[in-house]
């Protein structure tokens, strides 16, 4: 077989016009379609998934290490950045995840020997009902389980590709593009959150209609509510065991547990204190000697930040909101 | 790891530095055999113990082979080779189906044992390499070749990082000649090699994976009852995945092993275009195909000791074939159907004596138009969980069901529509050529234009991409 390779004709020069063809067709293509996504006010940005947070899980044991749980409101409000220049001793490693309570996470922390950090936990009375507890296991069941160096290495240097060029992301590829002008008739609407690298979500609801945001984040938090009501105090009581073991064990080795009430408003704020009375269950959790606990309503300025879907900050805030909660949270260089 | 990702382009870079300098070719070599290992290891580092112990053993009685004089004797070392290989295949491949099947038969005399799935890990790759080697001491056997390279020349053989996991199978007398001497590699092979590399991760990520994949998933589904358009569709677009998601992986070997100076057997050619079933499996994973012909058809006899004997034959190498692709009764269903379209097709030729009407284009359009339906129809067998499900997509197919419309006729089902048309028609009009031949003879703004539409769509179809279906087996 391949004969004719062995025995081809054709000269070096036909090859060499047709790779300087590919490179000038493609680099053309991309580049023009770069472009016009630039110019549309697109941002790159990257998809997370269970192997680049097992790259991020894997990097947790630097000396100086603080590690950040919770869902969207820690990857969002938090600036990564501010925090990287604040304590350059510290290793900062971000492993929330969006949509998902953290619980799952900090008892995957406490039972890891080798770790000794610092663990700050985005929390709220409704993370520890029972049904919500283990939402972020098959994260931590997939980096004990089928994650490996090879998996979770490729997973971070395809995503550090993907957050340097727009058109790499899924929703902007041919099948999503023909889809999206099939059902109607234009150009995808431009993302408003962007994923980074590190975990974190960058935000920018002027690119977004924040109106029908904020409507839709208040009805669909009225409807959790409604759907899946609160257990009552005395009897979600018991979970904050959880919580004191895992933190038990991580203070054992040195480390520190932070439990953060992220701020919410606009009748959001409303529907928690309608459902979950800080007085009926986020005080049990204050008043248990174990866990150190802010609330944002008790932290000065922290309850100031507009937060247009009545959950998130904007981006643009996230720098001040983070200087303002670690304030607080002195880490001991 | 995985020819489409990102690590693998970094790892080739490297292995292609250090295989374009200066430095002797036995530390090339050697070079080339650690970087196979790691490739392997990528996966899951333990078992390069067990591709370690499969080389060293076959090595070994390979020698043991060659060195006896007695027949006897050879054949006892053979024998051993034999169940040292198809041992290893049962136990990691075969074990869980075995005890299942074990107990369904007690249960159905009225013993009522359990006994628990052993839950071996199926190593990457190991139907591949176990028949690799298993090939090198039956040549010997035969007195083919003689087991006079070294053993790092041979290790290199097993574990040639290109088709370790998933071929194409390479006969020993094919690539060991070409350990001798470093083969000069000019810029239009390396560039040959790397065009059919960029095809082949068209194939898989773009065809395979964005345009066909998603439809078959959709509808190869428990409890699915699917309506006409949406089995056709699945049956068909199968049939698409399975050649694009193998035949790509076959081509990214091959342009790998290229750009090394290596070159291994084309595993596909044209195989929607068959006329006939015995076309068809000589144009589908080739590799396999002749490896079950020389190394168990023929040995049980062939086609020279009468009919009944040649159809028991066909059946039988069809059946292991099936049973090679994995531990699944849907498996082996697949390949007793393979099996049933020879004995027909070689009972069909019997009766109809070769005429100038059935060589007509016409006739020979619907000749491959009936292979092509029947391999699609037996695709189904083999994409299905279980044998219910494939009977669901079969009554879907005659609309012999309530059902459910699962696939929409949108833009974007038009659209992998006229794709999965394209490829037949390429199929049809490149079926006697290597797509080497047709690249090379591309003119150069032609090919230009392939290969960049190709690279473009690889960069616009990135997101979920699924391993190669033919790693599990």
């Amino acid at each position: 077989m391949h004969s004719s390779i062995s025995n081809s004709k054709n000269s070096n020069k036909s090859w060499v016009y047709t790779w300087l063809l590919v490179i000038i067709l493609c680099v053309s293509c991309l580049g023009a379609y770069e472009y016009s996504l630039k110019k549309q006010g697109f941002e790159a940005s990257i998809t997370h998934t269970k192997d680049l947070w097992s790259w991020h899980r894997g990097q947790v044991y630097h000396d100086k290490q603080v590690v950040l749980l919770g869902a969207s409101r820690s990857q969002i409000n938090i600036d990564m950045g501010y925090l990287n220049n604040r304590f350059p001793s510290f290793a900062v490693t971000q492993l929330s995840i969006n949509g998902n309570y953290p619980v799952a996470t900090l008892k995957a922390l406490a039972k890891d020997e080798k770790f000794t950090g610092i663990v700050i936990v985005s929390m709220n009375a409704q993370v520890l009902e029972s049904k919500y507890l283990d939402m972020q296991n098959a994260y931590n069941t997939y980096y004990q389980e089928e994650s490996t160096l090879y998996k979770s290495l490729d997973a971070y240097l395809t995503a550090s590709i993907d957050s340097h060029f727009r058109f790499l992301h899924p929703s902007l590829g041919l099948e999503e593009l023909v889809k999206h002008y099939d059902k109607k008739k234009s150009f995808p609407d431009v993302f408003y959150t962007t994923a980074n690298l590190d975990q974190s979500i960058t935000t920018d609801y002027s690119k977004t209609d924040t109106v029908a945001l904020l409507k839709h984040f208040v009805t669909s938090k009225e409807k959790n509510y409604v759907n899946d009501p609160p257990t009552q105090s005395e009897l979600w009581k018991p979970n904050i065991k959880i919580l004191n073991i895992a933190v038990k064990k991580i203070n054992n080795r040195g480390g520190k547990v932070i439990f953060v009430r992220f701020p919410t408003d606009k009748g959001h704020w409303e529907l928690d204190e309608q459902y979950y009375p800080r007085q009926l269950y986020w005080k049990k959790l204050e008043q248990e000697p174990l866990l150190n606990t802010l609330h944002f309503k008790d932290i000065k300025g922290l309850d100031k930040f507009d937060l247009p879907d009545s959950s998130h900050l904007d981006s643009k805030d996230a720098q001040a909101f983070t200087r303002i909660l670690f304030d607080q949270i002195i880490l001991d260089e | 790891m995985l020819f489409n990702s990102v690590t693998f382009l970094l790892f080739f870079i490297y292995i292609l530095i250090v295989h374009y300098s200066k430095l002797p070719w036995s530390i090339k070599k050697g070079h080339l055999l650690f970087g196979s290992y790691v490739f392997y290891a990528a996966w899951n580092p333990p078992f390069v113990i067990l591709l370690f112990l499969s080389t060293f053993v076959d090595w070994n009685l390979a020698k043991k082979i060659h060195a006896c004089q007695s027949d006897k004797h050879r054949k006892y070392w053979l024998w051993l080779s034999l169940i040292f290989n198809l041992g290893l295949l049962s136990v990691f491949k075969y074990s869980g189906f075995i005890l299942e099947n074990f107990e369904s038969v007690l249960t159905g005399i009225g013993l009522d044992m359990t006994f628990s799935d052993p839950g071996f890990i199926l190593p990457m790759g190991i139907s591949f390499y176990t028949f690799q080697t298993l090939s090198y001491t039956i040549d010997i056997y035969y007195k083919k070749i003689k087991p006079h390279h070294g053993f790092l020349d041979y290790a290199l053989f097993v574990s040639f990082f290109p088709q370790l996991v998933a071929g194409p199978i390479v006969r020993a007398k094919t690539f060991l000649p070409q350990l001798k001497n470093q083969n000069r590699i000019t810029f239009d092979v390396f560039s040959t090699g790397i065009s059919l590399f960029i095809v082949g991760i068209f194939t898989k990520t773009v065809l395979a994976d964005a345009f066909f994949a998603p439809f078959v998933n959709t509808v190869f589904v428990d409890n699915a009852q699917p309506d006409l358009l949406s089995s056709w569709l699945a049956g068909l677009f199968f049939y698409g995945q399975i050649f694009c998601d193998f035949a790509g992986y076959s081509l990214c070997a091959i342009g790998a092993a290229l750009c090394l100076g290596f070159t291994l057997p084309f595993n596909f050619n044209s195989p929607f275009a068959a006329i006939g079933f015995s076309d068809f499996w000589r144009r589908w994973h080739i590799s396999l195909s002749s490896w079950l012909r020389d190394y168990l058809y023929i040995p049980l006899g062939g086609n020279r000791l009468g009919s009944f004997n040649t159809f028991r034959n066909l059946m039988i190498t069809m059946l292991l074939g099936g049973l090679w692709h994995g531990a699944a009764w849907t498996f082996v269903i697949w390949g007793g159907l393979h099996g049933f379209y020879l004995m027909a097709e070689r009972w069909l030729k019997s009766l109809f004596a070769p005429s100038a009407f059935f060589k007509l284009k016409i006739m020979q359009f619907i000749f491959m138009l009936i292979t092509f339906f029947c391999v699609m129809l037996a695709f189904v067998l083999f994409r299905a969980e279980n044998v219910p499900q494939a009977l669901s997509l079969v009554m879907g197919m005659l609309s012999m069901q309530e059902s459910q419309a699962l696939i929409k006729w949108d833009l974007w089902t038009q659209i992998v529509v006229v794709s999965f048309i394209t490829l037949f028609f390429f199929q049809w009009m490149t079926k006697n050529k290597d797509i080497d031949v047709v690249l090379i003879k591309m003119p150069v703004i032609v090919r230009s234009v392939v290969l960049s539409l190709a690279l473009i769509l690889i960069a616009l179809s990135s997101g979920d991409s699924d391993a190669f279906i033919y790693f599990q087996f």
